[in-house]
C-alpha cells in the first residue's frame, strides 16, 4: 500500500461536505474516481492544508506530502517564463536533474520550448503542468480533472503520462466528474457520491455482456421496429425517434438520453432499451453506454486496452468502448 | 544529514532567486518604474546642484519602484497561481515573501548604484547615503510586501500603492518649498530628516543624528507588520 484514504470525511455543522472517503492505491495503479466537482473541490481543499486532516484519515507514503505530487485546475505557471525555464526551475525546486528532452517530447512541447508560457495555448500550458509530474519525484500522483478543456493530443499525452507514471512504479489516483473520463483514464474505476466509494466492476460487466450477447446473436434477424422512446420531463412526456438519440447513458441507477446536446431521463433501464434499440443500428459500447452506430465518426484507440468512441453530434461527444465490445464492434462493422 | 538538508534549502531557495530573477528580465512594470528611475537620476546627474534635491530622487525611487515592485512581486504568486506548488514543496510564505524582498533590495541597490557611478562623488559620501536611507528602504519592503498580501492583484497593489506614494512625494513638496524653521513639524517623518541628512553629508557634517527618526519609523513598521502577520492565518 502507498497511499490511502481510511474513512476521511468532512463534516461543517449539518452539512457533510466531503463524505467518507475510503480508498487504497498501490504501486502501478491508476485509480479513477468519479464524483461531483464540489467533492473535488473540497478534497483538494483538504488535501492543501495537510495539518487540519486527522492522522488516523490519511496513510502517506514515506516522506509524507511532500512525496505526493498534486495536480490543481487552479495551478498556474510563471508566464513570462519560457517553456524551457520553467522545467529548469521545476528541476531546480525538486532537486531532480531530469532529462528535459524527454520531459519535451513526452509532453509533445518541442516545438514551443522557447516561447513563454503566456503565449501557448490553454492546452499547451496544461501539458507544461503535467510535465511538472515528470521532474516532480513522488510516490503518489494526485490530479483534479486533469483532461478538463483539453484538445485530443493533449488527452494522448495524459493518457502516455499516467501509464508512464504507473510503469515507475507510482500509484496515480484522479478524480473527474465525468465518469466517461474515468473509464478512460483509469485502469480501476470508483464512484465516489454521498453513499461513499463504490468500485464500477469493469471486468464483470465485460463478462456478463459476454455471457449475455451469445443467445443475441439470433434476434438479428429481427425486422425493423418503428416504436419511440420516451423520456419524462416534469409532467410532460417526450416521444423519441429512436434515430435522433446520439447516445444513451446508465448513471446513478437512471437512464439518460442524449439528443442534440440535451439530456432526457428515461423510465426505461439500458437493458431494456439496448433490446429494443439494437435492431435499429445501437450498440452496447460500455457497461453504461449504448450508442447509436450512425452517430460515431471515429474509433479513439488510446491503448491496447483504452477505446473511446467519438461522435458526429454537435459537441462531438466522446464516450467510453470497453475492451471486450471493441472486438465486437470491429466485427459488427466488418473491421 | 543536517547539513544536506541545509544544502538542499538553499539549492531550492537558489532556485525561487533564479525564477524570480528570469521572470523581471520581462516584467514590464517592473522594467518601466526601473528604467523611469534610471532616466531621472541620469537628468538628475546632468543637472547642477541644488535644482532638484537628491532626497525627491530618491522618494521617486523607492515609491515607485521599491514599494510597487515588491507589492508586485508578491501578488503576481499569488495572482498567477503559483504559490500553492512552492508551499508544497516545503516553502514557508515566510522565505517566499523573503526572497521576493532580496530581489527587490537587490534592485534598488542596482539603480543606487548608477546614481553613485553617475553622480560621481566620494566613496564615503555614497556609503553614508546609503546608511542615511536604508531605513526607508525598508519601510518601503515592508509596505510592498503589504501591500503585496492584501490586495488580490497588480491593478490593487498600483491603486493601494498610490495614496502612499502621493503622501511621500507631498512630505517631498512641502520640505523642497519651505525653510527649515517654516514647518518643524515635518520633523516627524523620516522624509524631512532624509532630506537634511543629505544636507549634512553633502556639507561634511555628522548626519548620524539624522538617522534617529527614520530608523524609529522602520522599527515600529517592521515590528506592527511581524505582529499584524502573526495573527493572520494564511493556509
Amino acid at each position: 500500500m502507498v497511499m490511502s484514504f481510511n474513512k476521511l470525511r468532512k463534516i461543517e455543522q449539518n452539512t457533510v461536505l466531503l463524505p467518507e472517503l475510503s480508498l487504497t492505491v498501490q504501486q502501478g495503479d491508476i485509480i479513477a474516481v468519479q464524483c461531483e466537482n464540489e467533492y473535488i473541490g473540497r478534497l483538494f481543499s483538504v488535501l492543501n492544508h495537510p495539518d487540519h486532516i486527522k492522522k488516523e484519515a490519511v496513510t502517506l507514503p514515506e516522506g509524507g506530502f511532500q512525496n505526493v505530487y498534486l495536480f490543481q485546475q487552479t495551478d498556474g505557471l510563471y508566464k513570462r517564463l519560457s517553456v524551457k525555464q520553467m522545467l529548469l526551475f521545476w528541476c531546480k525546486l525538486y532537486q531532480h536533474q531530469a532529462d528535459l528532452e524527454f520531459v519535451l517530447n513526452v509532453c509533445e512541447l518541442q516545438h514551443c520550448a522557447a516561447k513563454k508560457t503566456k503565449q501557448l495555448t490553454l492546452s499547451e500550458q496544461q501539458r507544461l503542468l503535467f510535465a511538472s509530474a515528470l521532474i516532480q519525484r513522488a510516490e503518489v500522483y494526485i490530479f483534479e480533472d486533469p483532461s478538463l478543456g483539453l484538445d485530443l493530443q493533449s488527452k494522448h499525452v495524459l493518457h502516455n503520462l499516467l501509464f508512464h507514471l504507473a510503469d515507475k512504479g507510482a500509484a496515480v489516483v484522479l478524480f473527474t466528474p465525468t465518469l466517461e473520463e474515468a473509464i478512460r483514464l483509469g485502469s480501476s474505476v470508483y464512484r465516489y457520491s454521498e453513499r461513499g466509494v463504490q468500485q464500477l466492476e469493469q471486468d464483470i460487466e465485460d463478462a456478463e455482456n459476454t455471457a449475455e450477447e451469445e443467445p443475441e446473436e439470433e434476434t438479428t434477424r429481427m425486422q425493423v421496429q418503428l416504436d419511440k422512446i420516451s423520456a419524462k420531463i416534469e409532467d410532460k412526456i417526450i416521444l423519441f425517434n429512436p434515430l435522433e438519440i446520439d447516445y444513451i447513458e446508465a448513471r446513478d441507477g437512471q437512464t439518460y438520453l442524449f439528443v442534440n446536446n440535451e439530456e432526457f431521463a428515461s423510465s426505461n433501464t439500458i437493458k431494456s432499451l439496448e433490446d429494443r434499440l439494437q435492431p435499429l443500428g445501437f450498440f452496447r459500447c460500455h457497461r453504461s453506454y449504448l450508442v447509436n452506430l450512425q452517430r460515431v465518426r471515429e474509433i479513439i484507440i488510446w491503448s491496447k486496452n483504452s477505446y473511446s468512441l467519438s461522435l458526429d453530434n454537435p459537441s462531438k461527444s466522446t464516450i467510453p468502448l470497453s475492451k471486450g465490445n471493441y472486438s465486437k464492434l470491429k466485427e459488427l462493422i466488418h473491421l | 544529514m543536517m547539513k544536506n538538508e541545509k544544502m538542499g534549502y538553499l539549492y531550492r531557495f537558489r532556485a525561487l532567486l533564479y525564477k524570480d530573477i528570469c521572470d523581471l528580465r520581462w516584467n514590464g512594470q517592473v522594467l518601466f518604474n526601473l528604467i523611469t528611475g534610471a532616466i531621472l537620476i541620469s537628468l538628475f546627474a546632468l543637472l547642477p546642484h541644488g535644482e532638484i534635491p537628491i532626497s525627491f530622487v530618491f522618494a521617486f525611487v523607492f515609491g515607485m519602484l521599491t514599494l510597487l515592485m515588491q507589492g508586485n512581486l508578491v501578488v503576481e504568486e499569488k495572482e498567477q497561481g503559483t504559490i500553492r506548488r512552492l508551499k508544497q514543496a516545503g516553502f514557508s510564505l515566510k522565505e517566499i515573501l523573503f526572497s521576493k524582498m532580496m530581489i527587490t533590495f537587490m534592485t534598488t541597490v542596482l539603480i543606487l548604484i548608477l546614481f553613485f557611478v553617475l553622480y560621481g562623488n566620494h566613496m564615503l559620501f555614497h556609503l553614508q547615503l546609503f546608511i542615511l536611507v536604508l531605513p526607508i528602504i525598508m519601510i518601503m519592503l515592508v509596505a510592498g510586501t503589504f501591500l503585496g498580501i492584501k490586495t488580490k492583484n497588480t491593478i490593487e497593489v498600483s491603486l493601494y500603492g498610490s495614496p502612499i506614494m502621493i503622501f511621500y512625494f507631498f512630505l517631498e513638496g512641502l520640505l523642497m518649498n519651505s525653510s527649515r524653521e517654516g514647518m518643524p513639524w515635518l520633523a516627524i517623518f523620516p522624509n524631512y530628516h532624509i532630506h537634511y541628512g543629505i544636507d549634512q553629508i553633502y556639507n561634511k557634517e555628522p548626519f548620524l543624528c539624522y538617522l534617529t527618526v527614520p530608523v524609529i519609523w522602520m522599527a515600529v513598521g517592521i515590528v506592527v507588520f511581524i505582529t499584524w502577520y502573526k495573527k493572520q492565518h494564511f493556509n
